[in-house]
């Protein structure tokens, strides 16, 4: 064996959380998890405030929050903006070219769109760590959080936590782009044991069973279509598994 | 041009490794990577980059208040604290707790003490109808959490060297200048100040090497933000080589740093020795 090679093993996607407790206080109805009837960045500013208002009766907020991104100031999450908005990747087609990329119309109105949800609208808390962002939400102080899959298993153990999912937003008018990646299980081809990591990695990733408990107990989609029978089963998942598969496809 | 065989660095130290990693810039492919010879280019580079110059700028920046507000609080606590009553040592004892605790953890608590919109430090001062400061969410406060945390990280452990250094000075000379009437301000700036000049000279160089390779505080709360307020040079390297995988680039901004920080210390002997 020559090359590295990789098992496909996790796969992600970025869903909507909306705490239903907030929303039910402020008369939100619930966003509905059907992807062809996924909220605007637009609706979700308009909600976030609206929520915000309610929790906090009204005060400025020290407590309760309309909204915020998982992984803060992280490219990973924030590009999904500009896409959304049409302005491409930010990185010129050489891999190496910035400018008229990266401040095109698009990105300058997608990072004032992010400027405005912290400063503007100040539906969103500021100084946080990408770390801090998935407690604020699972301590019930957060209305909307845009965020990975990986957060499941953790809102699932927080207790009192209503929860819901909801398909990503896109901007109105604009494209769907919703950020995703993937995990494997890689095999150096300079190690010594390279037929036992094989027989690991296979015993891992093509093992159905362990799959599925994987799935059902962290939370994190995996590269295996038992991930489908587990969210037809499972109500958490509303039976549908289009908000998770969209993306599903394409990484796995 | 052949490339240098790795074998040849091993065995040398770090600095030098680091001085011939930075007169050989990379040509790197991802097989059979090689290093060629560019001469200074790597400074050259250095020069005309604004992150580095922004860089550079905010660690004499940071140097330029931390040290002496650290000094000066050192020295001051030490003279206040320098008796050996019961209570004195209690509250020594209190003085000294940072010094027990890991910069890296202290920087989290601070951090959730300098929250912007529910921290501690904001509740306090709205107690006093101040309203609430951003903190280390402001390009402008950034650097002054900073140096507030590491103040109250290192303060204690510069007190106690002061501290070593005053129980060192005789009695008897302070007795000597109040019989002859000397006031207290005189007795600090005859007696106490020059009897502490060899520790004032050990605390000084070793605070400076210590703050400007100030690293944890920056790397746990603000990495170099916001708007590179508080991007000093050991954070840009450290994001050159481990985030951009620019060893060489980072490795110059080592040497600079190294540079910076002997000159300073040359110049902190010659004026404490002159004086002498």
């Amino acid at each position: 064996m020559e090359n590295f090679i990789l098992f496909p093993w996790e796969t992600s996607t970025q869903v909507l959380f909306y705490n239903k407790d907030l929303f039910r206080r402020a008369g939100v109805p619930e966003p509905p998890m059907d992807v062809t009837k996924r909220l605007t960045w637009e609706e979700v500013v308009e909600i976030a405030r609206k929520v915000q208002a309610v929790a906090n009766e009204g005060k400025p907020t020290t407590e309760f929050w309309g909204f915020t991104f998982d992984q803060v100031s992280r490219l990973y999450q924030i590009q999904a903006l500009p896409e959304s908005l049409g302005g491409g990747s930010g990185v010129g087609p050489d891999g190496l070219t910035f400018s008229g990329y990266m401040n095109n119309e698009a990105w300058v109105k997608a990072m004032q769109f992010y400027y405005d949800l912290f400063n503007t609208w100040q539906i969103s808390p500021k100084g946080l760590t990408p770390e801090e962002t998935p407690t604020l939400f699972s301590s019930g102080k957060v209305g909307i959080f845009v965020g990975g899959t990986w957060n499941i298993s953790m809102f699932m153990a927080a207790e009192g936590l209503e929860w819901g999912m909801a398909p990503h937003p896109y901007f109105e008018g604009g494209e769907v782009m919703t950020p995703t990646g993937s995990w494997h299980l890689g095999i150096n081809p300079k190690s010594k044991h390279v037929e036992q990591a094989v027989r690991f990695a296979k015993f891992l990733a093509l093992n159905d069973e362990l799959m599925r408990d994987w799935f059902r107990k962290i939370g994190q989609l995996v590269a295996n279509k038992v991930m489908i029978d587990v969210i037809k089963e499972d109500p958490m998942y509303g039976g549908s598994p289009t908000i998770f598969t969209e993306r599903w496809f394409f990484t796995s | 041009m052949e490339p240098i065989p790795r074998k040849h660095w091993i065995g040398t130290p770090l600095c030098l490794r680091g001085w011939q990693r930075n007169i050989e810039s990379k040509k790197r492919k991802y097989n059979g990577a090689r290093e060629i010879f560019v001469g200074l280019q790597n400074y050259i580079s250095l020069v005309n980059d604004a992150i580095f110059l922004n860089s550079l700028k905010v660690t004499l920046v940071l140097n330029l208040f931390i040290n002496p507000i650290q000094i000066a609080m050192a020295l001051l606590l030490a003279l206040l604290l320098n008796s050996n009553t019961l209570s004195i040592r209690v509250f020594r004892t209190l003085i000294m707790i940072p010094i027990g605790i890991s910069l890296a953890i202290a920087s989290v608590i601070w951090g959730f003490a300098l929250n912007p919109h529910a921290g501690l430090v904001n509740s306090m001062l709205s107690l006093f109808g101040i309203p609430h400061q951003p903190f280390l969410t402001s390009s402008t406060q950034a650097l002054w959490c900073v140096i507030l945390i590491a103040t109250w990280k290192g303060l204690a452990y510069w007190m106690v060297i002061f501290l070593a250094g005053l129980q060192e000075i005789p009695e008897q000379l302070y007795e000597a200048a109040i019989i002859d009437g000397a006031n207290s301000w005189q007795c600090f700036w005859g007696i106490t100040l020059p009897l502490l000049k060899r520790v004032l000279l050990f605390v000084l160089v070793a605070d400076t090497t210590a703050n400007f390779l100030l690293f944890v505080p920056i790397f746990v709360l603000t990495r170099g933000g916001p708007q590179m307020s508080t991007n000093v040079l050991m954070h840009e390297s450290y994001s050159r080589a481990f985030v951009y995988s620019d060893m060489n680039s980072a490795l110059t901004i080592v040497t600079v740093i190294l540079v910076i920080l002997l000159s300073i210390i040359g110049i902190q002997f010659k004026l404490l020795k002159a004086s002498e």
